[in-house]
């Protein structure tokens, strides 16, 4: 069942020297426990779709849906709290936080505090195989990799049932990569998430359950491989 | 508030503890300021109220002020209330001067209207008085106060003295044998002694037809009302005049130490609201300041924030929160230690609106730059 659906989706930048249609007339449909891959080259008009699905740009035409909801009618910052966690090539984490503090950040947002939050954010942290022993470190201190797995946590932490992941391997070496799509597959597949990963990488790609290329801003095909 | 922004501020903490003096010490300064106006303002207050203008008759070219022999026509013009200056005076104070003896030993005769008449008889000066008699100086009765050494040997005894009025036209026409009952002691020289103004009066009518005072002192009632005072006193009592030749009295009102002090009250008064509005404005520019130092490189943090699901709202609140909260501390110390606290809220409302005049852009962030700046 789809629980997000982009519908005849369009959305153009705008400013006093340009008008640009980053995406043309998409539609297309994401289920819960299954992984996407977005592709297409630099400029293509992934990351602006990806904007629009986690609800941090308003579509100029078309809808989106959640849930068989107009995200339009919704409450955008409710929808991203509640519904949409986003994760970024860059990590994105608090640097004045620790690891601890990071991963428990988006459940403060949503009001749980104390033991509770405590609980499931080192439940999430173990879980993506950061050590205790880390927690209490501030982000500078942490490698590449495992400040992703922070952040991955982070994300799990707020129990959201879609992910958005941009170019999450993008600064990662292999290894670390591996790691990281790894989690995103099991998110998808044991946790039952919606997994959407907006990638250059191919091979990545070609590991989601379904593959949606984009080329100045129109999709231009679907894949499903599994 | 988000509870991480008092750990965020700790783990800043030279960007707080700069927040934290700035804060602090102009607050300190506004409030010390306000301090010092408003005890000027007291200051000119009881100028006003309280400073006591005195007004000194004087001869026509203003030299001398007493042996004057001024007849009873002046003296009834300074306490005529209708007509006169009686509505603007206040603490009249009249002498009238004899030279006594008592057998061979000479004495100075003084009659008085109150005891800040003389030194002798004036506590603020060192002088004092006894006497049982109340309202001594406002009697009428022939009674007077000696030294101190002598009123033990005269107490409630009458004595007699052969008195003269010693600047009087015919000196040879003495007053004649006076009798004044001892009824108290003063403070004063030995050879002195005081009786009441008005029994004076009756020993002059005496000798002359015209009652004559010998000097004339009296206080202003209400300080702003000196120019009505010289029109009032123009006819019978003018200015000064240090050239003319005419005989008569003037009037000395001696303001010009009560219009300097408050000329200068006034123009501290005044500067000190400058500064406290120059501080005001410069406190606005502090929490300008704070912001904008509290702020640098936190954009993108703010646009997570937003990407996580906090409302832009309460992101402004929290960062205003986080940029304002030691300020807030530093100002509420402040107020109750130079007990201003209205003082230290109007500096902390300039500190604030400077603030958040800084923070407006960085929190507007738009979360989709975050992507954006990655691909």
């Amino acid at each position: 069942m789809e629980i997000l659906r982009a519908e005849d989706l369009s959305f153009t930048y705008k400013n006093k020297y340009q008008t640009v249609n980053a995406v043309k007339n998409v539609t297309c449909g994401f289920e819960k426990g299954k992984a996407y891959a977005i592709v297409g080259k630099s400029g293509s008009g992934k990351t602006t779709l990806l904007s629009v699905l986690a609800g941090l740009e308003v579509p100029t035409e078309g809808k989106v849906l959640f849930d068989g909801q107009d995200l339009s009618k919704l409450n955008r910052d409710t929808y991203r709290r509640d519904h949409a966690a986003v994760i970024y090539q860059s990590y994105n984490l608090f640097p004045l936080l620790t690891v601890m503090e990071n991963a428990r950040y988006s459940m403060r947002l949503k009001g749980i505090k104390g033991e509770a939050a405590a609980k499931r954010a080192e439940q999430e942290l173990d879980a993506v195989g950061i050590k205790k022993e880390q927690y209490r470190r501030f982000p500078p201190q942490l490698s590449g990799g495992e400040q992703q797995r922070v952040a991955i946590a982070r994300a799990l932490a707020a129990g959201n049932e879609i992910i958005l992941a941009d170019e999450p391997t993008g600064n990662l070496d292999v290894a670390n990569s591996e790691l990281v799509v790894n989690m995103l597959l099991e998110l998808a597949h044991k946790d039952g998430r919606c997994v959407i990963v907006v990638t250059h990488d191919l091979d990545l790609a070609e590991r989601m359950d379904a593959i949606y290329t984009m080329c100045d801003g129109i999709m231009t095909m679907e894949n499903t491989l599994k | 508030m988000d509870g991480f922004s008092i750990k965020r501020l700790l783990r800043r903490p030279w960007l707080s503890i700069l927040s934290l003096i700035i804060g602090g010490v102009m607050c300190y300064f506004l409030c010390y300021l306000a301090n010092y106006r408003a005890d000027q303002e007291r200051q000119l207050e009881d100028l006003l109220e309280n400073y006591e203008i005195q007004c000194v008759v004087t001869d026509r070219k203003g030299r001398k002020a007493d042996d004057l022999r001024i007849s009873s026509r002046y003296t009834d013009f300074i306490t005529d209330e209708e007509n006169g200056l009686g509505m603007f005076t206040d603490d009249i104070r009249f002498t009238k001067e004899f030279a006594a003896s008592i057998e061979d030993t000479k004495w100075d005769l003084v009659g008085i209207s109150n005891p800040n008449c003389d030194e002798y008889t004036d506590e603020r000066f060192g002088g004092g008085y006894e006497t049982e008699v109340e309202d001594f100086f406002d009697s009428e009765e022939m009674i007077c106060l000696m030294s101190a050494k002598y009123y033990e040997e005269y107490k409630g005894t009458e004595i007699m003295l052969d008195v003269v009025d010693p600047y009087g036209l015919a000196l040879s026409l003495g007053v004649g044998e006076v009798f004044l009952k001892v009824e108290g002691f003063h403070k004063g020289s030995d050879d002195k002694i005081f009786m009441p103004y008005k029994a004076a009066k009756k020993l002059c009518s005496r000798i002359t037809h015209s009652i004559s005072t010998d000097t004339v002192v009296f206080v202003l009632k209400d300080n702003s009302k000196v120019d009505e005072v010289y029109t009032a006193a123009e006819t019978m009592l003018p200015k000064v005049d240090p050239d003319s030749y005419t005989p008569g009295y003037s009037l000395t009102i001696k303001d010009q130490v009560y219009k300097a002090n408050g000329a200068k009250l006034r123009q501290d008064i005044a500067r000190t609201g400058y500064l406290l509005t120059l501080i005001s404005i410069l406190g606005f520019c502090a929490g300008f300041l704070v912001g904008f130092l509290g702020t640098k490189g936190e954009t993108r943090n703010y646009a997570l924030m937003r990407t996580m699901g906090m409302r832009g709202f309460k992101l402004f609140l929290t960062v205003l929160f986080e940029q304002q909260i030691l300020a807030f501390i530093a100002c509420v110390i402040v107020g109750i230690i130079t007990k201003r606290p209205l003082t230290a809220a109007v500096f902390f409302v300039c500190h604030a609106l400077g603030t958040l005049i800084a923070v407006i852009k960085p929190v507007s962030a738009r979360p989709t730059e975050l992507l954006r700046d990655q691909e």
